[in-house]
């Protein structure tokens, strides 16, 4: 992994891997989906899980798969709006990013 | 390590949080493992690297949220690495001032008198090697005394007269060289005594710096 992921970034890619589930994902899907893109330990998602929850962006339901409960998360009207921000956001960064590398003037 | 063994150490490192958020990340985890299924229990368990780290990154993210602008790939551990370090490094200060200030009545005389003990030693072999020196001189007042003796003599006693002024020279003679030989050895001694208590001086200070560092 060449480039580091802030904890802001590292929120957005969380947001939108939850957010193509209509219904919600789990824990593990959501870890194999966002290690595909970024270089993260098994370990790191938990606490942004945790703390999106905590901050109404995701919320979370039980259900019930071979017989154990499974907690699924799903995406919140605001957690909607806050991955639309960070969308925008990520238009312009690599937008700016990108003219510096292939030589043109910033926007 | 098993899943089950990882997930009580993880349990055990947990204990001191809320039971609510304990659960939750408990749950997380054998979730975690369940969904992977037993064939991928191994890689998941070395890729959490070890429960302390698991439970460091649970507790350092609940304590507080992450700045926006803050920079890394593994977004948590290194910071908190850092931390714990600096205050290590206080709370041995501390404790060895306090440490210092409780002992400091029973240490210092102990090594007041050790102290002293040693310089006496020191200047008990000092004092033996001068002893030498002056013994030979005391020889040699020995002999001169003799040949004084020995010369009064000859009036009323010749024959006496000689012996003693011969044994008086010869104990001059003896006394001279023995002091030569002992004010040498002296010469020779002291440089060596001086360098020696110096040594173990030096290595006082060395042992008390590495015990401070």
């Amino acid at each position: 992994m060449v480039f580091n992921t802030g904890a802001a970034l590292l929120d957005a890619i969380v947001l939108a891997t939850v957010s193509r589930e209509e219904e919600g994902t789990y824990g593990y899907k959501i870890t194999q989906e966002v290690r595909g893109a970024i270089d993260v330990s098994e370990s790191t998602l938990y606490p942004v899980l945790r703390r999106l929850q905590k901050d109404e962006c995701l919320e979370v339901y039980d259900k019930q798969i071979d017989g154990r409960n499974r907690r699924y998360y799903k995406i919140t009207e605001k957690g909607g709006a806050q991955l639309n921000l960070y969308r925008i956001e990520w238009k312009n960064y690599t937008r700016k990013v990108n003219n510096i590398f292939e030589g043109g003037a910033i926007a | 390590m098993s899943r089950i063994e990882f997930m009580n150490e993880l349990a055990a490192l947990l204990a001191d949080l809320p039971t609510d958020d304990r659960n939750d990340a408990l749950a997380y985890y054998n979730d975690y493992f369940d969904a992977a299924g037993a064939e991928n229990e191994g890689a998941i368990i070395s890729e959490l690297v070890s429960p302390a780290k698991v439970a460091k990154t649970i507790k350092s993210e609940l304590g507080g949220t992450i700045k926006e602008d803050q920079e890394s790939s593994d977004v948590l551990p290194e910071k908190y690495e850092e931390m714990p370090k600096d205050k290590n490094n206080l709370l041995k200060i501390i404790l060895i001032i306090a440490g210092v200030c409780i002992l400091a009545p029973i240490i210092l005389p102990i090594i007041f008198a050790v102290f002293i003990t040693v310089v006496s030693l020191l200047f008990a072999v000092f004092m033996f090697f001068v002893s030498l020196v002056i013994a030979a001189v005391a020889v040699i007042i020995c002999g001169i005394s003799l040949i004084v003796a020995g010369i009064l003599m000859i009036i009323p006693e010749i024959a006496a007269g000689l012996v003693c002024i011969g044994v008086g020279l010869l104990l001059t003679a003896a006394g001279l060289v023995a002091t030569r030989y002992t004010v040498k050895l002296c010469t020779v001694v002291f440089p060596g005594l001086v360098r020696f208590t110096v040594d173990i001086c030096r290595r006082l200070v060395g042992m008390t710096r590495k015990a401070v560092a």
